[in-house]
């Protein structure tokens, strides 16, 4: 009964071992730059936006690129809610599914995504409400809540992200702002984990005039990836594993009023 | 802000462009009333009509919904928005009105030979404009900020205490900040919506500009 038992832990271990062996290393801690620009115009209840993402510098493609295009609209239907619906066109998304097994280095490789384009569907509520009883009294909570839609891939997915900001007023009107967001993506189609990805960061923007700010923002992102149908193919098992990085974007933002 | 208050000192803005004619007039008069505007004169309040004369000592005052326009002779025209209190100092060549609470639109049709002047306590300002507008804002620190804008000419902004002077083209306006600084002159969007027309014959006069629109909403930035 002894040996028995001691066969089948030895063989637990070994299976083990050779499955521990296929699970991707993805490198953590790297650092990606990102630029944006961004145009945000104000016609009453109305805000029409269009925002330009370029990626300035990632380990995997060091050289600038586009990284997405979105356009849509916010509606405030009343002063603590704005509603909006979006649409984004974007290049070198990465997918679960974009985790290859490469079976001669018996390690992964990324599958090139940066001539795929894909289109994304959203639609955003984001409630907010000023903190006058903070010192100052500008602070602002947002809680902006997001579905996403990938109409690629069919990846359905829901954000939501906390926001506190606080406002350097100077003549009345914003001269800094500051903010503190951690933004959470949910997979509701997807994935094996409950959180995709996450990210704290903060921001800085600040106003050079009234409808300019040029905006400096830091994130530590956290990707959850799931095991990839490549995977499953090289039957090497399955896996859950996290991969971290840093993120730093600079933008411009113009805000101007009709 | 750190501000001192200083009552004898008085917002004032001047007009002084050349008048052909050099009219001057003991009394103004009253050319259009809307909703309850009443008149102070002599110890007495009466509610104001059309066609009443105005003498210097009087006082104007609108209620809730309501406008009044002024003529103060020398082409020099007012236009009292609602809940605003307006004293009329002197009328004719150097006529001269202190705003004490709401807003009032100028209009000057033609050129002055003396001077105009609206005053709020607290601060200087010379204007040399044919259309501009005053108004009372939210009181932020101690005192109540004032805004001012120019639709037709140019306006000089000046603080006697600081010595501060902005001049202020057409098309932009300036706050004066708990009437202790002037901010830089720039176009502010609320100001679009201003009523400029001041005469009834030439379509309605009412303006429901609401100067909680001069400040920043902060519930309304978004960036993403």
């Amino acid at each position: 009964m002894k040996t028995v038992a001691l066969m089948i832990a030895l063989a637990a271990s070994t299976a083990a071992g050779a499955y521990a062996q296929h699970i991707p290393q993805f490198p953590q801690g790297q650092l990606e730059m990102q630029s944006r620009a961004q145009v945000v115009a104000n016609a009453g209840s109305w805000d029409i936006l269009a925002e330009l993402y370029g990626k300035l510098y990632s380990p995997a493609a060091p050289l600038s690129s586009f990284e997405s295009v979105t356009v849509g609209t916010y509606y405030r239907v009343i002063p603590n809610l704005k509603v909006g619906a979006l649409a984004r066109l974007q290049a070198g998304a990465r997918h679960d599914d974009d985790v290859l097994a490469d079976i001669p280095s018996n390690d992964f490789v990324w599958a090139d995504t940066s001539g795929r384009l894909e289109g994304v569907l959203m639609l955003d509520a984001s409630p907010r409400f000023q903190l006058k009883f903070l010192p100052t009294g500008n602070w602002v909570f947002m809680l902006k809540n997001r579905l996403e839609y990938n109409t690629w891939n069919g990846q359905l997915s829901a954000m939501t992200r906390p926001e506190l900001t606080w406002f350097w007023l100077r003549d009345r009107d914003p001269f800094l702002n500051l903010s503190f967001s951690w933004e959470v993506y949910f997979p509701l189609n997807f994935g094996s984990s409950i959180v995709y990805e996450n990210y704290p960061y903060l921001t800085g923007l600040w106003h050079a005039t009234a409808q300019l700010g040029i905006e400096l923002s830091a994130a530590y992102k956290t990707t959850v990836w799931s095991t990839s149908d490549s995977w499953v193919s090289a039957s090497w098992g399955s896996y859950t594993t996290e991969q971290r990085s840093w993120v730093v974007s600079l933008g411009v933002v113009y805000t101007p009023s009709f | 802000m750190k501000r001192t208050n200083h009552p004898a000192a008085v917002l004032v803005l001047l007009a002084a462009l050349s008048f052909p004619c050099g009219l001057s007039a003991a009394s103004g008069t009253v050319v259009y009333v809307e909703g309850d505007v009443s008149l102070k004169s002599g110890g007495q309040t009466r509610d104001a009509s059309i066609g009443d004369a105005v003498a210097p000592g009087d006082t104007v005052v609108t209620g809730a919904k309501s406008l009044a326009v002024i003529d103060l002779t020398n082409h020099t025209t007012v236009k009292l928005k609602e809940r605003t209190l307006l004293a009329i100092d002197s009328i004719g060549d150097a006529a001269a009105v202190t705003l004490t609470a709401g807003g009032v639109f100028t209009s000057i049709a033609g050129k002055l030979t003396g001077r105009f002047s609206v005053q709020t306590p607290n601060a200087v300002c010379g204007v040399r404009g044919t259309q501009f507008f005053v108004a009372y804002g939210r009181t932020i620190d101690t005192e109540p900020d004032v805004w001012m804008c120019v639709n037709e000419g140019t306006v000089e902004v000046a603080i006697p205490q600081t010595g501060q002077t902005v001049e202020v083209p057409k098309g932009l306006g300036v706050n004066i900040l708990g009437a202790g600084r002037i901010t830089a002159p720039r176009a502010y969007p609320w100001t679009r919506k201003l009523n400029w027309n001041i005469d009834p014959r030439s379509g309605t006069v009412d303006d429901h500009t609401n100067l909680d629109q001069a400040y920043s909403d902060l519930l309304d930035q978004d960036y993403d």
